[in-house]
């Protein structure tokens, strides 16, 4: 049991609880999920008295009522997601960085691997290790979104709803750990350390802010308040009619936003949380089936960002860098 | 004086050697390049799908480009200042305190009659300077890639506008390097200190705006507005105590009033820029927090 993937595996984990770091921004991703879904709530809340007004009103004039706003608790945690998205994968970063840092800059790189260690087992160990610390973070988070639904949104979760939020942490899991995988891979690369942490910045910068936001504002629905089509008074059948010609553009759009990860893990996340409208309510295989091209994406990234790690890692190569 | 602009001197060179300075410097200005490109791209495939739309209605709708100001390609490049610009001042200014310490030459410099208030106004005008430098490219490049994109030069009026628009990013930028450069003073350890005024950043870019409009972050970056709430007591009260610190969105108006672009609510600015003024006063007069004593403690990485 006292392998030496084991002790690096038990001595990350105990460097993370020690971490007044580590502890600060996990404590902070679980206050923002707490936050927006307090903000998605209370919008919510918004919605249904704006709803209530109307209906009075309308009421007075003798007109006929129009549906009223549904609720659907899981849509409540969007915002969440989206945090998960943006800060977690910084905050990803930053621990992935960490595990290679600390040990180039203590200069302990050399007397670890002056004991009897193979090639992968440092590597090995740091990557389970932020595997396990993800698992935590993100069932902690998970944890904090079911009781603040609870208590905010006054209802609980069904089953199939826990199911779908339990495969959107999952999902969220593997999005943070590529991250960090990534982080790791090129703190192991690079001579000087500040190297890594720009490249990682520039890549989060690119993938998770730039490449999704140039998507989105192409978007020709996205060119109105409210949406272009609304503004238009056209309805959703004269809607598919007329984009149906600007196919081309859309394509290229679409594949625009393909190139970012964190495109993939908000598209499937998306459709779990029921936050697009087309797959709420969806079955499990249905949307399973929509989204599989999103699910390949997601875990190629993760493995190709552990390859990196591990190659990039390995006692050979930290002992030629250092 | 001398001393405040020996520092800046100096600040100026250096930022010039950094290499994630430089690295962000480049996708800043690509980003004013391309903006121009995706402004007119989006606006000419908008303009063809209402096209459609009136033909395949068969009936009149008012134009959603109808009196568009030229700048309004430009819209773009609000959103960039927010996310690449406000990024890079942060960094410019944790590289810029942490540097000295780094080469352990804070000790020699304070060895010198220097305060180290004169020194951190030096460190801010140096860094302001080089931010000032950048804005001034980007402006070129923005110029540039609207005359390109549109066929002809913009006016001298609407060329006036986009200077306008530089020079309140410039007021804007400001807290964000004197974010980094109070998290490199105090901060023990280089990679603290970026994470924690890149954290402050997230905090101003999407916390604050989310708790007073309800808009998810992804909204928060598409610079068209969308209809934000603000009947809830929750919104209503947020909307009164965190509006005031919301530079984000007192710049995002503040831009889209001076660009004339469409869909703005309201074409008062004066709040707005009221408010980015006292923001960027508050946050130099903060940099007093960072003592002689934080300066000169030694970095550990």
């Amino acid at each position: 049991m006292n392998s030496p993937l084991l002790v690096v595996l038990r001595k990350e984990l105990g460097d993370a609880l020690r971490s007044r770091l580590v502890l600060l921004l996990v404590a902070g991703l679980g206050a923002v999920a707490i936050l927006s879904v307090i903000v998605a709530a209370s919008a919510f809340h918004a919605k249904v008295a704006d709803y209530q007004h109307y209906l009075q009103a309308l009421q007075q004039a003798g007109g006929t009522a129009p549906t009223a706003p549904l609720f659907f608790p899981l849509q409540l945690l969007r915002g969440a997601v989206e945090y998960l998205e943006i800060i977690g994968a910084i905050v990803a970063i930053v621990i992935g960085y960490g595990m290679i840092a600390k040990e180039k800059n203590r200069g302990t790189l050399r007397l670890l691997f002056s004991r009897p260690v193979s090639g992968y087992a440092v590597a090995g160990g740091k990557l389970i290790a932020m595997a396990v610390i993800w698992l935590v973070v993100t069932v902690g988070v998970g944890v904090v979104m079911v009781v603040a639904i609870r208590l905010v949104g006054e209802t609980g979760l069904s089953g199939t709803e826990l199911l779908k939020l339990g495969i959107t942490l999952g999902l969220a899991w593997l999005y943070l750990f590529m991250w960090s995988a990534l982080a790791m891979g090129l703190a192991g690369s690079t001579k000087q350390l500040s190297t890594a942490l720009v490249v990682g910045l520039i890549l989060w910068l690119g993938f998770v802010l730039i490449i999704p936001q140039i998507g989105d504002t192409m978007d020709p629905d996205n060119q109105a308040p409210g949406g272009l089509f609304k503004s238009l008074q056209v309805d959703k059948p004269h809607e598919k009619s007329v984009m149906a010609k600007f196919a081309g553009y859309e394509t290229t759009r679409n594949r625009l936003e393909e190139a970012s990860i964190s495109k993939h893990f908000e598209r499937t996340s998306f459709a779990y949380l029921g936050a697009k409208d087309k797959y709420n309510q969806a079955s499990l295989g249905v949307i399973g089936g929509a989204m599989w091209t999103n699910f390949v994406w997601l875990f190629g990234g993760g493995v190709l960002a552990t390859v990196l790690a591990l190659t990039q890692t390995s006692k050979r190569r930290l002992l030629r860098r250092t | 004086m001398s001393v405040v602009l020996t520092v800046a001197r100096q600040e100026v060179r250096s930022a010039g050697r950094e290499r994630l300075a430089l690295a962000l410097l480049v996708v800043f200005l690509g980003m004013a390049l391309v903006s121009s490109f995706i402004g007119w791209a989006t606006h000419h495939t908008v303009m063809s799908v209402y096209n459609e739309t009136v033909l395949q209605m068969g009936r009149h709708i008012p134009s959603p480009f109808a009196g568009a100001s030229p700048l309004e390609i430009t819209r773009n490049t609000i959103i960039y200042v927010v996310l690449i610009g406000a990024l890079l001042a942060t960094v410019v200014g944790v590289r810029s305190a942490v540097r000295d310490r780094k080469a352990g030459v804070t000790d020699m410099i304070f060895s010198r009659p220097i305060g180290a208030r004169a020194y951190l106004a030096g460190k801010l005008l140096g860094t302001q300077l080089w931010m000032g430098i950048v804005l001034a490219a980007a402006l070129v490049a923005s110029w540039a890639s609207v005359w390109v994109v549109a066929g002809q030069p913009l006016s001298v009026s609407s060329s006036a506008l986009l200077l306008g628009f530089f020079v309140l990013a410039w007021v804007f930028l400001l807290p964000f390097s004197v974010l980094g450069l109070i998290a490199g003073a105090r901060s023990r350890r280089e990679s603290t200190a970026l994470l924690v005024s890149i954290l402050a950043w997230v905090v101003i870019t999407f916390v604050i705006p989310q708790l007073g409009t309800a808009q998810n972050p992804s909204a928060l970056l598409n610079p068209v507005p969308s209809a934000a709430s603000t009947t809830d007591l929750f919104f209503r009260v947020n909307k009164v105590v965190l509006q005031p610190v919301s530079v984000t969105e007192h710049f995002k108006h503040a831009s889209s009033v001076i660009l004339q672009l469409k869909d703005v609510t309201s074409t008062a600015i004066v709040w707005d820029l009221l408010s980015l003024i006292v923001i960027a006063a508050l946050s130099v007069a903060a940099l007093a927090v960072a003592t002689r004593a934080s300066l000169r403690r030694p970095l550990y990485e």
